[in-house]
C-alpha cells in the first residue's frame, strides 16, 4: 500500500484550522491536515488528547455540548463544517463512513443484522428491498461472515465482538464511501481479531478506493497500516509525516517518547527484561500554560518553549513538527502543499 | 458514554424467547395476576352470551340476596336488577374505557416525551412545562372537569382519563429517550444518515419500550378506578352498567343490603390487582437489574 507515492493522488479531505469546544473549554485546537483519495492517515495520540473528537467533528457528530468554533472541513469541494444538516445526512453513511469503537453497542440490538445493512443501502440508493437484501448478503459475504444469509438474520447479541465489527463494517462500505472514518476500530476486540479486522478494512479500503482516517492509540497497527501518521497532543498535532520516516526518526520529542514507550520499536527491547521508558508526568498538566502542551514533560524543554506554543512547520521533506527544538523551521503556509 | 442505560435492553434481548416464557412462569405473581385478568376479560366478552339482555333490566323482585332465588344467584339491587349481569357487562365497561384511556395516555405520553427527549433543548423546556402544568392539577379533579364540560358518555370519560395519565408516561419515556440519544447505536444511525423521526421510530423507540410496557398495566388499573369513581360520584355513562355506579347505588343499602356494594368493590379490587400483579411480573422478568439471575 506504501508503493505508490500518495503525492500524485489528488486531495479528498482537507481540514483547516479545526478548532471543536465543549463552550469555553476547547478540545481541539486549531487543527491542519489532509488525506488524499485512497490513503490512509492514522491519527494517535493518549486517550483525551482530542483525536476522537477530531473524528467526530469532520462528520459534525460531535457529542451534545460539543461544536466546532472554527475551522473548515473540505470534503470533495463542500465545507462539512457549514454544510446544510440535510445534505450532511446524504453524505454521512453513503460517501464518509464512521466505524466505532464499541461494536458491542453499536449495532440496534432490536433488529437484524441483515435488515440493519439493508436499510443502508436504501436510504442512500434507490433499490428494492429484494436488491437491498442481496446486496446485504453480499457485504456479510465481502467482510467475511461464513454463512451470510443465516447470519443475516440474527440479532447483535447472537453475534460474537468480532462478528459484530464486521457486520458495523459491511454497514459503513455499503454505499462505497470515498472516506472512512476509523475510531479506534479494534480496540474492543481481542488480539487476534484485531489483525483480521485490520487486514479486513486494508482489503476493503483497495478494492474499494476508500481514504481512510484511523484513529488509535496503538503504534504498531500505525507502522503496519497507514500511510501517514499525525500525532496528536493536548488538541493540538504536533507531528505529520510518512509512517517510514515517522519510525525510523521521530522528530518530536512527545512522539520519541511515544517510540520509547513501546515494545518493538526503536532499540530492540524484551519486555520481560528491560524495562519501558514511560513519559513523566500526565496531559493535565498542560493546563493553562501560555506555551508548549507538552513543555512541563518535555526533556528538551527550555525557557522559550514555555513562551508560545509552537507552530506546526516543516521540517525536511513531507515532514511537520511543532517544536522549536527541532531544527529545519519553515512556516507551513510558506511551504509548498506537502501530500 | 451511556453504555450502563442499555445495557437492560440488551440482556433483556439476550434471553431467548422460551427462557423469557419460562422466567414468567417461574413468578408464580405474575401466573396469578394473567389468570385473573384472563377470567375477567373472558367474562367482558362474553357477557352478552352468559347473560343475554340488558343489565339494567328490572327483573326480579328488590334486594334479594345471594342465593335466596337461584335465577338470580348473585342477587338483585335496589330496583330489582340482577346483579350478576351487572357485574359482567360491567367488566366490559370497565375495561373498555381502561384500555382506551390507556391507550390515548400512552399515545399522547409516548409522542411529546420521544420529542421532548431526544431534541432536548427548547422543545424540551416547553413540553416539561406542560407536563408540569398538567401534574399541578390532581388527575381526578381534570378527568371530572372535563366530563362535566362533555357530556359524560364512555368516550369522552375514557379520552378525559387518558388526557390526565399523559404527563407520567411522557416523563418515562423522555428519561428513557435521554439516555438512549446518546447510545453507540444511535451515534451510528446518526453516522449512516438517518434523519430525526427514523432515528426516533426505528432505534430508540423499540429500546425505549420495555418500562413502559410495564407502566401500561398500571396505567389500566388507575383508568378502571378512576371511572369506577366518576361513576360512583353519578358522572358516569348513564346508559352503561358499570362497577363505581353499582357502587354508588348500594351505597344506600350499606346496612341491610351490604352485599351490593362488596359485590362490585371486589370485582374493582380483584381486576386493579390482578393488573398490578402482571405489573409486577413484567417489571422483575424485563428487568435484569432485579435480581434475576
Amino acid at each position: 500500500m506504501k508503493a505508490t507515492g500518495p503525492e500524485c493522488r489528488p486531495l479528498l479531505l482537507d481540514v483547516r484550522g479545526l478548532t471543536v469546544g465543549f463552550g469555553e473549554k476547547v478540545v481541539v485546537r486549531s487543527v491542519d491536515f489532509h488525506i488524499a483519495a485512497g490513503e490512509t492517515l492514522a491519527l494517535v495520540g493518549e486517550s483525551g488528547c482530542g483525536k476522537s473528537m477530531t473524528a467526530f467533528a469532520l462528520a459534525r457528530l460531535l457529542p451534545r455540548g460539543a461544536r466546532i468554533a472554527a475551522g473548515q472541513v473540505m470534503f470533495d469541494g463542500q465545507d462539512l463544517a457549514t454544510l446544510r444538516p440535510a445534505a450532511l445526512r446524504d453524505l454521512r453513511g453513503n460517501r464518509i463512513s464512521l466505524i466505532q469503537q464499541e461494536p458491542v453497542t453499536s449495532l440496534n440490538p432490536v433488529m437484524a443484522v441483515g435488515a440493519q445493512i439493508a436499510e443502508v443501502i436504501r436510504r442512500h440508493e434507490r433499490a428494492s428491498r429484494a436488491a437491498a437484501r442481496g446486496r446485504a448478503m453480499e457485504l456479510l459475504d465481502l467482510v467475511g461472515i461464513v454463512e451470510p444469509r443465516r447470519r443475516s438474520e440474527a440479532f447483535p447479541h447472537e453475534l460474537s465482538g468480532g462478528m459484530r465489527q464486521r457486520v458495523m463494517i459491511a454497514m459503513a462500505v455499503a454505499c462505497r464511501p470515498r472516506l472512512l472514518i476509523a475510531d479506534e476500530p479494534t480496540t474492543a476486540l481481542d488480539v487476534t481479531i484485531q489483525a483480521q479486522v485490520l487486514r479486513l478494512l486494508d482489503r476493503l479500503r483497495r478494492d474499494l478506493g476508500m481514504a481512510m482516517l484511523l484513529i488509535t492509540h496503538d503504534l504498531g497497527v500505525v507502522a503496519q497500516w497507514a500511510d501517514r501518521v499525525a500525532v496528536m497532543y493536548a488538541g493540538h498535532i504536533i507531528e505529520q509525516a510518512p509512517s517510514g520516516p515517522f519510525f525510523a526518526d521521530p522528530l518530536h520529542p512527545y512522539s520519541q517518547g511515544l517510540l520509547m514507550a513501546s515494545v518493538g520499536h526503536g532499540r530492540p527491547r524484551h519486555y520481560t527484561t528491560d524495562r519501558l521508558t514511560e513519559i513523566a508526568g500526565s496531559v493535565a498538566s498542560a493546563m493553562g500554560e501560555p506555551g508548549c502542551a507538552f513543555a512541563p514533560r518535555c526533556p528538551r524543554a527550555a525557557a522559550p518553549c514555555r513562551l508560545s506554543p509552537p507552530a506546526l512547520e516543516m521540517k525536511g521533506d513531507r515532514r511537520l513538527a511543532a517544536c522549536i527544538a527541532v531544527p529545519g523551521g519553515r512556516k507551513v503556509a510558506d511551504a509548498v502543499v506537502v501530500g | 458514554m451511556s453504555a450502563s442505560s442499555i445495557v437492560p435492553v440488551a440482556a433483556m434481548r439476550a434471553a431467548p424467547r422460551g427462557r423469557l416464557l419460562r422466567a414468567f412462569l417461574r413468578n408464580p405473581a405474575f401466573v396469578c395476576g394473567t389468570l385473573l385478568l384472563v377470567v375477567v376479560v373472558c367474562l367482558a366478552i362474553f357477557a352478552s352470551w352468559l347473560f343475554p339482555g340488558d343489565p339494567q333490566d328490572m327483573v326480579g323482585s328488590p334486594l334479594l340476596w345471594p342465593f335466596q332465588d337461584m335465577q338470580f344467584p348473585l342477587g338483585t339491587d335496589s330496583l330489582g336488577r340482577d346483579v350478576a349481569s351487572g357485574l359482567v357487562h360491567g367488566a366490559r365497561v370497565s375495561l373498555l374505557v381502561g384500555v382506551t384511556a390507556a391507550a390515548v395516555g400512552l399515545a399522547i405520553g409516548t409522542l411529546v416525551g420521544a420529542v421532548a427527549g431526544y431534541f432536548g433543548g427548547w422543545i424540551d423546556a416547553v413540553l416539561v412545562r406542560l407536563m408540569e402544568l398538567f401534574q399541578t392539577v390532581p388527575p381526578f379533579l381534570l378527568v371530572i372537569v372535563i366530563v362535566a364540560i362533555g357530556t359524560p358518555s364512555a368516550v369522552v370519560i375514557a379520552l378525559a382519563i387518558g388526557l390526565s395519565s399523559w404527563p407520567m408516561v411522557a416523563r418515562l419515556v423522555r428519561a428513557q429517550f435521554r439516555s438512549l440519544r446518546e447510545a453507540d447505536f444511535v451515534t451510528s444511525a446518526r453516522a449512516l444518515g438517518y434523519g430525526a423521526p427514523r432515528i426516533i421510530l426505528s432505534e430508540i423507540l423499540p429500546n425505549a419500550l420495555p418500562p413502559v410496557i410495564v407502566a401500561t398495566s398500571a396505567m389500566v388499573a388507575n383508568a378502571i378506578l378512576t371511572e369506577a369513581g366518576l361513576s360512583f360520584l353519578d358522572m358516569g355513562d348513564p346508559n352503561l352498567v358499570s362497577w363505581g355506579g353499582m357502587i354508588g347505588d348500594g351505597r344506600q343499602f350499606l346496612r341491610t343490603a351490604w352485599f351490593l356494594t362488596a359485590l362490585s368493590g371486589t370485582a374493582i379490587a380483584l381486576t386493579v390487582l390482578s393488573l398490578n400483579l402482571v405489573g409486577d411480573g413484567l417489571n422483575e422478568v424485563l428487568d435484569p437489574r432485579s435480581g434475576r439471575s
